[in-house]
């Protein structure tokens, strides 16, 4: 299958991104051989975006020195991610005179009519604001700067590498400024077959989803500030009836997929830049969720176009904490191995020292992974992107709706009792005589797993996947 | 057919000629009896194959795959056929098994002056059965290592 472009769009664009890489890295697969994402964010210093933009790098950093083929056991970063636009951003052109949103217009150049008109749909909060840290929850602001990107070269390059078969989502949030003017617009200009858009008839004809998110956190009141959560469900009601309009009534989207929750969590009142971080949620979660389930989708037949298919998510439960076993069984399925299987890969070398591991055959044998990886570059970026990943799992089970699947304050002594809410098989005691539990039973598995003959990366990934895999299988009840 | 006798008296230093003598299976008159080091060799390294054969393939303990952990079983292993030689040649002794010529010198009466083999000499021999066992073991483990998962390393290469 082609590619998947995703418009990841502003803040919730960026943080779903970075769901969405980890569940990759975990070996979950897309149905396209090709994941293509591109950020549309004014703000270049946001930390959210900075931090999703590294993660791709990283993966990508990882993944070029490996390989996919059959006999290849790894499915480790199995997913291609093209940076197809410089840091995954698409570029926008703010930078005009103090990057105020008044010079961005030319308002001091306008006639008085115009000024008035001006004045009319923008306050003076608007026109004084800085866009080189986001529209700060003002779609209004947003509508016009980001009309600029279809003109943009990086989208002529994206219109011109687009092929017959390749598929469109769109990610964003109908409660920001950023998201909420750059759904629609984006959404109507791949509709638009405007002749001066390379390849406009394959984009026209392409399946494009969207999820669009709605209201999960709130902001801390700060009257300093131009960002008021308490707007929140007022501005989406009106962007509600907005897409109703003029996205789900003319069906320029295949799927749209809306995912809300209780606005249990309060965030740090930041207007933008590099305090901007927020911790991953579990709504960010399921819409990577749902950039999976549209990838998988059936495609409407050629040249005709379907009514957009709405969807919602749907648990067994809901929980303040979800574990795996409030999710229903497909979307468990996806999740629950690979997720579990990363953990373990993760924690192996957060609980071992490093002498205990390179006396081990997997390390010392003339197909094993040499003690020289241990101290090249490769070895520390695997190791960060790993301690990354605890970061994101502990900021899931942090926030409110908890995403609480794992336990990771025992795994030293029971590397096999990570997974919360779940049995864990009895330990045999008979093993347990002979010490053939915990690490030891992951190092047995590590120096029993098959590995191709090539690169230290490749048969380092290998072994793990493989040992991993069997761990799963004979240790998890699943 | 003079093999284990010929590496067990490389440590003969550590008993006497006669239980030597008897080991080489002197009956009295002549060595025409069991060679009784042939009966320790083999025992040495059946139980030497065997304590390695634990190590590397039974308990094969990604745990225990350290040199020092090998080295307990090469202990073991030693300490095992120490006990078995000596004890059985304390037995041959106590019994005695052992031709009287070999062990006690008498005057022309017939009266023991002196007892030529002790306790003592059984223990050295157990001693050399130690060394000698742990020869076994060392070579034993070299042949089969490479075939076990987790201990292939032990204790070296």
């Amino acid at each position: 299958m082609g590619k998947l472009f995703i418009f990841a769009i502003g803040g919730t664009g960026s943080r779903v991104l970075r769901s969405l890489t980890f569940l990759l890295a975990s070996g979950v697969k897309a149905s396209s051989d090709t994941i293509v994402p591109i950020i549309i964010d004014p703000d270049q210093e946001a930390a959210d975006l900075t931090r999703a933009t590294d993660l791709l790098r990283s993966y990508n950093k990882i993944r070029k020195d490996l390989s996919f083929s059959e006999t290849e056991r790894s499915r480790f970063f199995e997913q291609e991610i093209e940076e197809s636009v410089a840091h995954f951003q698409l570029p926008l052109n703010i930078n005009t005179g103090n990057g105020h949103f008044r010079d961005y217009i030319s308002e001091s150049g306008m006639g008085k009519a115009n000024q008035a008109f001006v004045n009319l749909l923008f306050s003076k909060k608007n026109l004084d604001a800085d866009m080189t840290v986001g529209f700060k929850g003002n779609p209004n602001m947003g509508s016009v700067v980001l009309n600029q990107f279809s003109t943009s070269q990086a989208f002529k390059e994206f219109a011109n590498a687009f092929r017959q078969g390749d598929k469109i989502f769109i990610v964003s949030s109908i409660f920001g400024g950023t998201g909420a003017s750059g759904f629609p617009l984006l959404t109507k200009v791949l509709r638009s077959q405007d002749k001066n858009i390379p390849n406009s008839a394959n984009i026209n004809a392409a399946t494009i989803g969207a999820v669009t998110v709605l209201p999960y956190f709130g902001i801390k009141q700060d009257e300093n500030s131009a960002i008021d959560s308490s707007t929140f469900i007022a501005k989406t009601r009106a962007a509600l009836l907005y897409y109703y309009d003029n996205i789900s009534e003319n069906n320029s989207l295949d799927y749209l997929y809306y995912l809300a929750d209780e606005q249990a969590s309060m965030y740090e009142n930041c207007e933008g830049g590099k305090f901007q971080q927020n911790d991953a949620h579990l709504i960010e979660f399921l819409a990577a969720l749902a950039i999976l389930d549209f990838d998988s989708s059936l495609e409407p037949e050629a040249g005709k176009r379907r009514e957009t298919v709405h969807k919602e998510f749907g648990m067994k439960e809901m929980e303040d904490y979800i574990h795996f076993s409030n999710f229903d069984d497909k979307t468990k399925e996806i999740i629950e191995k690979p997720l579990i299987r990363f953990s373990l890969f993760r924690n192996y070398f957060q609980d071992r020292d490093r002498l205990s591991y390179v006396s081990q055959s997997w390390v010392k044998d003339k197909d094993g992974v040499n003690m020289e990886f241990f101290k090249k570059p490769y070895f520390e970026e695997v190791h960060k992107f790993q301690n990354s990943f605890a970061e994101w799992l502990k900021e899931l089970q942090g926030n409110k709706r908890s995403l609480d699947l794992f336990d990771f304050s025992k795994s030293k002594e029971s590397p096999f009792s990570i997974v919360k809410g779940t049995e864990q098989p009895r330990k045999s005691i008979f093993k347990g005589v002979l010490g053939k539990k915990d690490y030891a039973l992951f190092d047995r598995e590590l120096n029993s797993a098959k590995s191709q003959s090539g690169k230290d990366e490749q048969k380092f990934m290998d072994r793990f996947y493989g040992a991993t895999s069997e761990l799963v299988d004979k240790q998890f009840n699943i | 057919m003079y093999f284990f006798g010929t590496v067990y008296c490389w440590f003969n230093a550590f008993f006497c000629q006669n239980l030597e003598s008897y080991l080489w299976g002197f009956d009295g008159m002549d060595y025409t009896g069991r060679i009784w080091f042939n009966t320790f060799g083999v025992v040495a390294i059946a139980i030497s194959a065997v304590i390695a054969l634990l190590y590397y393939y039974v308990i094969n303990n990604p745990r225990w795959n350290r040199w020092w952990h090998w080295l307990v079983f090469l202990g073991l292993n030693g300490l095992i056929n120490m006990f078995y030689a000596a004890t059985k040649t304390l037995s041959a002794l106590n019994t005695p098994l052992i031709p009287e010529s070999l062990l006690y010198e008498r005057d022309i009466n017939g009266e023991v002056v002196s007892t030529l083999i002790h306790s003592s000499d059984c223990w050295g021999f157990g001693f050399a059965n130690f060394i000698v066992s742990t020869m076994f073991f060392v070579v034993i483990s070299f042949l089969i290592k490479w075939g076990s998962s987790n201990c292939k390393h032990s204790p070296i290469l």
